[in-house]
């Protein structure tokens, strides 16, 4: 049998800011339709990570999607080979309509590249997010916090992505809302999107993902099951648990 | 009625006229975050350009040409050396637009000469559009108002009504973002680049013809750009609009009063010798020096301008 071919692969990247290093020789994996989790305390390096897979920050060592080196390309060049992007702070336009978000979100012609990936439209993202169908002439800067989760969302949906980075999703929102995004994201990977999750809350993480990384000190210190991790008490003491 | 009627469409012609100049170099700083000291060269360029493409082809294909020519300048500009100076920082890139100021005169000035070129609107425009309260207003100036507000419009439907001028305007508020989606931010910033240098290569090939095309014609408007920029708030279209008439306006309205300060300010008059002697100034004397005393009180009472956001 063929062996299949990582929709994303990390060899040994490191990155950061100006002189100041933050990864270290960092390799992971996301396979084709996975969710995987990446997990750690602050200042690990987590968000960096998946600046540098969306091609924000300066990084060396190689980024392969689908067996095609990205780790030279510019943020909208990753973004047009199907790799979406929900940062950690949201990042709407505040001043433009939560439909025109949603329309930025949709690269047309040659912006969108030549691979397709996951199907997604307006209406899609109104059927998923209805409060956002309701708001969609206001400004998104009008929104809740959640909502402004939820827009962000489905921006990076419109982008028919192959792979979505998706970074603190639940920070700063209700219960209510963290609950929602929880089952957003359950939908999205049963409907077969590859995700790669940077979570702070541990138990939503680890009940979404396949597998699981730990990252610490800008390292990866831990691979494995959700399950394993579950019950590696040492690995989550030393890194994860405040 | 007598004067106010020609000094206020006067003001409108020439206020717009300012405000094409004031809207291209607001779009480029509110984008790339750097003042463009050489945009009143492009509209200088601009004059030129069609005073030597009217002579071949006439003033209308000039009219289209010269700015065409000027916004692909400014592309080019922008894509081989600003945007490399980008990433340097501010202080390259403002030394760069202030050296390519010098360059552009002294181009003019070799290609030229070092006088005014004979750079007029043709015939069909040296009429009078109407006459009211005992006063003609000359065609040209309509014609100033018509191009204007055409070429302003069209701006307008681009950034406000199409899917590019929404890649524009969100680029404006985080491109990073908008880079992220996929989009070629450095396409948008040339675009915009060409965009604000074809609307001063428009400004050029019409007020070339209606004011004065020579040398010096880059200077002196191009201080007045600034003070406007700086009254309206940087980076404020709103803003950059309303100083452009308020400059515009009071500009004229000085020049078509004709009142002497004593006049106006009779109970000072004989408290001093030197005081007499400003008071005995015309009004339209004062006309020219008028946009810095608005920059120097704006500066002194509002240091963000009428609209803007960051202090000066």
């Amino acid at each position: 049998m063929a062996e299949t071919v990582p929709l994303l692969a990390l060899d040994r990247v490191s990155a950061g800011y100006g002189p100041t290093r933050v990864l270290f020789d960092v390799s992971l994996e996301v396979n084709p339709g996975e969710t995987v989790t990446l997990v750690g305390r602050n200042g690990a390096g987590r968000s960096t990570l998946v600046k540098a897979i969306a091609g924000r920050v300066a990084r060396q060592g190689s980024i392969r999607l689908s067996g095609e080196e990205i780790g030279g390309l510019r943020a909208f060049e990753v973004a047009r080979r199907g790799v979406a992007y929900v940062p950690e702070n949201r990042e709407i336009f505040a001043d433009l309509t939560v439909e025109e978000n949603l329309v930025l979100g949709a690269p047309v012609g040659k912006e969108r590249g030549a691979m397709e990936g996951f199907a997604w439209s307006i209406a899609q993202s109104y059927a998923l997010f209805p409060r956002l169908g309701e708001r969609a002439k206001a400004p998104a800067g009008v929104l809740s916090g959640g909502e402004q989760q939820m827009l962000a969302f489905a921006r990076a949906l419109m982008g028919c992505p192959r792979l979505l980075l998706v970074d603190e999703p639940t920070e700063g929102l209700s219960p209510l809302m963290v609950q929602l995004i929880a089952e957003t994201l359950v939908t999205l990977r049963d409907a077969g999107l590859s995700i790669l999750l940077v979570e702070q809350k541990l138990d939503i993480a680890l009940d979404i993902a396949a597998r699981a990384y730990v990252l610490g000190h800008g390292s990866i210190v831990f691979a494995g099951s959700p399950s394993e991790l579950r019950s590696c008490e040492s690995i989550r003491r030393a890194w994860i648990e405040v | 009625m007598d004067f106010i009627f020609p000094a206020a469409l006067n003001a409108i012609s020439y206020g717009l006229l300012l405000f094409m100049l004031a809207a291209g170099l607001t779009l480029v700083f509110s984008l790339m975050g750097v003042m463009n000291f050489a945009h009143a060269s492009l509209y200088m360029l601009g004059a030129y350009f069609a005073y030597s493409i009217a002579r071949q082809a006439g003033f209308w294909v000039g009219l289209v040409a010269a700015p065409l020519l000027v916004a692909g300048l400014g592309m080019l500009i922008e894509r081989h050396v600003l945007r490399h100076l980008h990433a340097r920082g501010h202080i390259p890139e403002l030394l760069f637009t202030f050296g390519l100021v010098l360059v552009i005169e002294e181009i003019v000035k070799l290609v030229w000469g070092l006088g005014a070129v004979d750079y007029r609107v043709p015939p069909e425009l040296r009429g009078t559009l109407f006459e009211a309260f005992g006063t003609r207003f000359p065609m040209h100036k309509g014609f100033v108002i018509l191009v204007a507000l055409a070429s302003l419009g069209a701006i307008w439907w681009l950034i406000a009504r199409t899917r590019t001028g929404l890649v524009v305007r969100a680029a404006l508020a985080n491109p990073a973002m908008v880079e992220s989606l996929g989009h070629d931010v450095g396409r948008i910033f040339t675009l915009v680049f060409g965009l604000g240098a074809g609307l001063a290569g428009i400004a050029g090939a019409v007020g070339g013809a209606v004011l004065v095309t020579e040398p010096a014609m880059a200077a002196h408007l191009g201080t007045i750009i600034f003070v406007i920029v700086v009254v309206g708030g940087l980076g404020s279209i709103k803003g950059a609009f309303i100083a452009s008439l308020l400059i515009g306006g009071l500009e004229s309205v000085l020049i078509a009063i004709d009142v002497r300060l004593s006049d106006l300010l009779m109970p000072l008059k004989g408290l001093s010798s030197g005081l007499d002697a400003v008071l005995a100034l015309k009004a339209s004397q004062l006309a020219p020096i008028l946009p810095y005393l608005l920059m120097v009180a704006v500066l002194v009472f509002r240091p963000r301008g009428l609209f803007g956001e960051r202090e000066v």
